[in-house]
């Protein structure tokens, strides 16, 4: 039994006189800290508990939750954040979707679900106000009669196609790689057609400048999008 | 032609200047599918 390992969880009588034992006992809510270095020096000093495995503590720098496992300090919540979530409006030609990148994150995930369009179209996709240096290759092959479209550019004005919509859904996913660095962004995506006549795409590209990016934007191909949520999540460094 | 553009949570007009970014890039970018 290690020593945060508890037999009991006690309760106490008006007036009762604690134990040092008793108050150790107690303290068993998540100590937050403003970085990992106030963290490593809350523990193991005169008058602190001894650090062991069982600890966790808070760490307000990276807003996550860590717990001590005997060695090492491991990160509660599967490496995957939630950053934002938003909702589309009502026939919109276009949505930016702002303070999605950080320096919390490297790599990202982008979903598109839900919605509907007013028929066939595509998204394309930018990153803050760039218009030129997109990079892609990918193929998309159409449900039926399998035909098999090879897409590719070396220097184009967005990432296309990077969700697929129609009057039933928007359909689409991407991994976007060093948005917020200083140094090329790259992107891996699929969109999924949601009509019979459509089509599924695969796609690689990434984007020709070491520009720092904290939002991107989806742009109709035509027509316009109602509802539907765009979520942004953050892979934890670790 | 009205664009409606939507920043966040926001949902306004387009801007001359956004309405022909968004033209250009529609023509620049067609639909690849057929």
């Amino acid at each position: 039994m290690g020593a945060n390992a508890q037999t009991s969880v006690p309760a106490f009588v008006t007036g009762q006189v604690l134990t040092a034992q008793q108050q150790t006992e107690i303290n068993t809510g998540i100590p937050v800290f403003a970085t990992s270095v106030e963290r490593d020096a809350a523990f193991g000093g005169t008058g602190e508990k001894v650090l062991a495995q069982g600890q966790y503590a808070f760490i307000e720098a990276t807003n996550t939750t860590q717990f001590y496992d005997g060695s090492t300090w491991q990160t509660l919540g599967g490496g995957l954040t939630l950053i934002k979530a938003q909702t589309i409006g009502t026939t919109v030609s276009s949505v930016t979707v702002t303070g999605a990148f950080s320096a919390t994150y490297d790599t990202y995930f982008v979903t598109v679900s839900g919605g509907v369009a007013t028929g066939d179209i595509a998204l394309n996709l930018t990153l803050g106000a760039t218009a030129t240096g997109y990079a892609y290759a990918g193929n998309n092959i159409q449900y039926g009669t399998a035909t098999t479209n090879t897409n590719s550019s070396a220097n184009t004005s967005s990432w296309p196609s990077v969700v697929y919509c129609s009057t039933n859904a928007l359909s689409g996913e991407c991994f976007i790689d060093n948005p917020f660095a200083t140094k090329r962004t790259m992107i891996r995506y699929q969109a999924t057609g949601t009509s019979t006549t459509y089509f599924v795409n695969s796609n690689q590209g990434f984007l020709n400048d070491n520009t720092s990016y904290t939002a991107f934007t989806f742009t109709t191909t035509s027509g316009t999008i109602t509802g539907g949520t765009i979520r942004v999540y953050g892979y934890t460094n670790g | 032609m009205i664009y409606l553009v939507q920043i966040d949570d926001l949902v306004r007009e387009a801007t001359p200047e956004e309405a022909a970014q968004i033209e250009a890039q529609q023509a620049a970018e067609p639909n690849p599918v057929p």
